[in-house]
């Protein structure tokens, strides 16, 4: 699976936290971070907090650097969709991208991934 | 319309009226007075005068009014319309109706073709796209080597640049945008849709609940 790869402006608007975020503090439903895993240890490590624990996600699906999830289990507002896509600065150097859907379980915590 | 209570009237004295920024942004009236909500709480953290300085603006978004930043200094010096070092309601109303997801594509186009023109030579320069990415990786604390930086530079001026003459103008701006839509994400911010479910406090009370907020 290859990341894709990105020019300078890609680059400058994927870093977490664009400065005017902040300025709306919302619970935000989105995060980013930055590691230098390599992009198969990335996957490797969601595929395992995805198979393990309350949220369980039965339905995992990978793509080009993307990784699809849905939950079991309907919450107030449906399934849990969890929306992860890692882009590749440089080999050593990704920056991975979580979103979920605004269907929330009822009873989730937060869902973090450690890099 | 004319039923804009008296007690509204008050609250917003001093202040741009909110149906005119109403009218003049894609905000509707209601939103508008939530964004009041925030921009209270910004305006008075330092010095309570209505009005918001940098510090504020910086201790709004990074909890630290000393803390310096590159496109933090941008964002403030675009929203700063009249260049008084402040930010009144109506600039911050303004500013934010261009991140909104209904606002105009040209309106983002430009806004973040001069948020990358750093000093406001009407060009993004090659120098600038370099400080950026640099003072980006430096608040990750990560570090490219220097020549992965270039190659990254030259990558994006060979498709941005088109006259190649190490700088992007408006014009080479708006083709590289149409081509790489992507890059229009960072001037969209969804939230702005759901500020009223945000701040819920804007109801009219008596004066006693609105000392309490």
């Amino acid at each position: 699976m290859k990341p894709t790869s990105l020019n300078a402006f890609d680059i400058i608007s994927l870093f977490p936290d664009f400065v005017l975020s902040n300025l709306i503090k919302i619970c935000r439903s989105d995060a980013r971070f930055t590691t230098q895993n390599s992009a198969s240890t990335i996957i490797s490590r969601i595929e395992e907090v995805a198979s393990m624990g309350v949220l369980c996600f039965p339905q995992v699906k990978k793509k080009d650097g993307t990784v699809k999830m849905l939950g079991r289990k309907e919450g107030r507002k449906g399934k849990l969709a969890i929306h992860v896509e890692i882009f590749e600065i440089t080999p050593a150097f990704h920056v991975v991208e979580v979103k979920k859907n605004q269907e929330i379980l009822q009873n989730a915590g937060s869902f973090v991934i450690k890099a | 319309m004319g039923c804009f209570n008296s007690k509204v009237k008050k609250q917003f004295r001093g202040h741009e009226d909110p149906i005119a920024l109403a009218s003049q942004t894609a905000f509707s009236v209601s939103e508008v007075e939530a964004l009041f909500e925030l921009f209270k709480s910004i305006s008075s953290s330092v010095i309570d005068d209505g009005l918001i300085s940098k510090e504020e603006f910086q201790l709004a978004l990074f909890k630290n009014r000393k803390k310096e930043n590159l496109f933090a200094n941008r964002i403030f010096d675009l929203f700063d319309v009249k260049q008084k070092g402040l930010i009144d309601f109506g600039d911050f109303v303004r500013g934010l109706h261009v991140f909104h997801p209904n606002a105009a594509q040209e309106e983002k186009v430009n806004f973040s073709f001069r948020l990358y023109d750093l000093d406001g030579t009407g060009f993004i320069e090659r120098q600038e796209v370099k400080q950026m990415l640099i003072a980006l990786l430096c608040e990750s604390e990560m570090k490219l080597a220097d020549e992965t930086i270039e190659s990254i530079l030259d990558k994006t001026f060979v498709e941005a640049d088109s006259n190649q003459d190490g700088k992007i103008d408006k014009s080479e701006w708006q083709i590289f945008v149409s081509r790489n839509p992507s890059l229009l994400k960072i001037m969209t911010l969804p939230y702005l849709r759901d500020i009223t479910t945000t701040f819920p406090s804007f109801v009219f009370h008596s004066e006693v609940d609105e000392v309490a907020t």
